[in-house]
């Protein structure tokens, strides 16, 4: 593949992962920065966990996104009674009467599921957890004495962390599997929340989700073009330094002076980030240098994702857990704030 | 009859001193004949030490001669007046033989007050036996010294300074100039010198100004020099700064917004260099000293 070709592919898949943000942005509203960062995750190629209370436009968001992904869609809902192989099949009663089992959400779409929306995935056993996040890491399933490709395959899945009765923690090597957790939030602009209160168009989800153009991407080409896209983004020495502080600094925040109000910084953090969380920022800001254009890596690009891909993926001590998403939102505020380039190293 | 004659006794007695005196001085003695008497110029103010001279010429037959012996000795002391020198010498001429005298005299004489002395009166006596008197020549003496210690205040007498010319005006005018040349002076050193102990002199900026002047101008070098630059950038904004955030530093920093787009032109140079892999130029690193010194003077609000 030429240079050439290498600039105009990055410039149209540019084009196009920009049309699929505006056409998002047309329906769901106030959630510019969750919709880049979905954008973001398809493309490096990442599963996504959103995290937000009910009825604030999570499921109407992947509703979206899928549409304009294109390719297909499943969705599965999270019950205390869901089991790992409600996941692969399904039984019923045929018209003949007879008992036929038939491919569940998971397989049924074969290679051309682009998009598996798990709602409220805290609400399911950690058995369904098991398998979903094995299908995530390997993109493929053994059922049916056969083997089921699903390459194209990103999940989206979320969680109510409003309702603790009948939902399942999702432990940390699971988190640890989504590129991002993203939150949704309601958004404060007092114009928007009054549309979103008084505009009809918002009080149908479905015939909002349709006026979405369908098919922006191409979503079978997603796979190849992001590895173009990851080995034309480079890296400089000296971003290299700052992601290896940023690194450190979640595992050891004190030696960067990093404090938190009201909590010792020596005591909160059990495990950092993960070389796998690592890998996945680079591969997270890579794509967001590319949708600023640009060819080599920036602190800004790194500052983009850092939220989404860090915060769920650090491990707190225990005593720290029920306040692990106000703190660990915190802890990644700070290390951006302190950390800097050039790195404690170079300006020493 | 018998008054008449007391009257002319009387007369006789009083008139003879005086008569006997102006014969003395005016007649001319016996075979000597006095030419001239030439007594000192000064008559008063004449002080302890000081020698006058009298010189008194004389003339006499030819024949006749000075008898020497009978001149006052050398070291003769009358009233105070001693005879210091005498000297003599003699000349012919038309027949008849001229002396000349010279009389000097030394004054040691002591008073508190000014006195009256003379060079005293000399009798000049000739072989002959002609005699030249030579009268007494007075004069004053003036003490050099009081007669006796006393404290000096009374006699002080009280001095004035000679009237000055009026220079107020001058002065102050110089007063102000030289005010002036320190202010500006300090004016001067304030916003061109570098040192670390000048005050406003340890700013975030400052500091990255005397690091970026110790830089060599290699591609090293400026590349070292952008981040001296990234790194004063967020010591002054209290986190790391990036491009993005250059609203919100001149906002929480206004006296930097003069400088708002060479920040951010700065931004893109050293994003460039730092991230970007491009080689930078030879103005790098003069553009960042620039940059770096138009912070510091809007640092220290100069």
């Amino acid at each position: 593949m030429t240079s050439v070709s290498i600039a105009t592919q990055l410039a149209d898949w540019r084009a196009h992962a920009l049309t699929l943000e505006n056409e998002v942005k047309k329906v769901v509203v106030g959630q510019d920065k969750a919709i880049r960062a979905i954008n973001i995750a398809i493309f490096a190629r990442g599963h996504v966990l959103l995290e937000g209370g009910v009825g604030v436009g999570k499921t109407t968001l992947l509703q979206s996104i899928a549409r304009g992904l294109g390719g297909a869609y499943e969705r599965i809902e999270g019950t205390v009674d869901l089991m790992p192989n409600d996941l692969i099949y399904h039984t019923f009663l045929g018209e003949d009467g007879r008992p036929k089992v038939d491919e569940g959400p998971l397989l049924r779409a074969g290679e051309q599921l682009s998009v598996f929306f798990f709602n409220e995935i805290n609400r399911a056993r950690p058995q369904v957890h098991a398998l979903m996040l094995r299908v995530m890491a390997e993109r493929h399933v053994h059922a049916f004495k056969k083997e089921y490709r699903l390459p194209h395959m990103l999940v989206f899945a979320d969680r109510n962390q409003v309702e603790k009765n009948e939902t399942f923690e999702i432990p940390s090597a699971a988190r640890d599997r989504f590129m991002m957790e993203i939150p949704i939030e309601i958004p404060d602009d007092r114009n928007l929340r009054k549309a979103l209160m008084f505009d009809v168009k918002f009080q149908h989800a479905e015939r909002l989700t349709q006026q979405v153009q369908s098919g922006v991407l191409a979503y079978d080409q997603l796979n190849a073009f992001s590895d173009v896209l990851q080995n034309h983004i480079s890296a400089s020495d000296v971003l290299e330094d700052y992601a290896l502080d940023l690194w450190q600094a979640t595992q050891s925040p004190a030696a960067f002076g990093i404090q938190l109000d009201s909590v010792d910084v020596n005591r909160l953090i059990h495990t950092g980030a993960s070389p796998r969380g690592m890998g996945m920022l680079l591969k997270a800001a890579r794509v967001h240098a590319w949708l600023m254009e640009r060819d080599s890596l920036y602190p800004e690009d790194i500052h983009a994702v850092f939220h989404e891909i860090i915060a769920h993926r650090l491990v707190l001590n225990p005593m720290f857990e029920s306040r692990r998403t106000e703190l660990s939102r915190e802890l990644t505020n700070q290390i951006l704030a302190t950390v800097s380039v050039p790195s404690k190293a170079k300006a020493a | 009859m018998k008054q008449i004659f007391l009257g002319w006794l009387a007369i006789c007695l009083v008139a003879m001193p005086a008569f006997a005196e102006t014969q003395v001085t005016k007649t001319q003695p016996v075979g000597v004949k006095v030419l001239s008497v030439q007594n000192p110029t000064t008559y008063a103010g004449i002080q302890l030490g000081d020698v006058l001279q009298r010189t008194v010429r004389l003339s006499v037959s030819e024949q006749d001669q000075l008898n020497e012996n009978e001149l006052p000795l050398k070291g003769l002391q009358r009233h105070g007046v001693e005879l210091r020198q005498v000297q003599v010498s003699n000349e012919s001429q038309a027949g008849e033989k001229r002396y000349t005298l010279v009389f000097e005299y030394q004054v040691f004489a002591s008073s508190g007050k000014p006195v009256q002395l003379q060079l005293p009166a000399e009798r000049i006596v000739f072989n002959s036996g002609a005699v030249a008197e030579i009268p007494a020549w007075r004069f004053w003496l003036m003490s050099q010294l009081p007669d006796r210690l006393q404290p000096a205040q009374p006699t002080v007498i009280a001095q004035y300074h000679p009237l000055l010319k009026k220079t107020d005006m001058i002065q102050r005018w110089l007063a102000v100039s030289l005010l002036l040349a320190v202010v500006g002076a300090l004016i001067l050193l304030y916003r061109n010198a570098d040192w670390g102990w000048l005050p406003m002199m340890n700013g975030d900026f400052a500091r990255a100004y005397r690091r970026l002047k110790r830089l060599p101008a290699t591609s090293g070098g400026h590349k070292q020099a952008a981040l001296i630059m990234q790194q004063a950038f967020n010591d002054c904004f209290g986190q790391q700064m990036l491009a993005s955030h250059v609203p919100a530093f001149v906002a929480q920093q206004p006296v930097f917004q003069p400088l708002e787009s060479q920040i951010k032109t700065f931004f893109v140079q050293a994003n460039a260099v730092l991230y970007g892999g491009q080689l930078p130029t030879a103005e790098y690193l003069q553009q960042y000293k620039t940059l770096a010194r138009q912070l510091r003077d809007c640092e220290r609000r100069v």
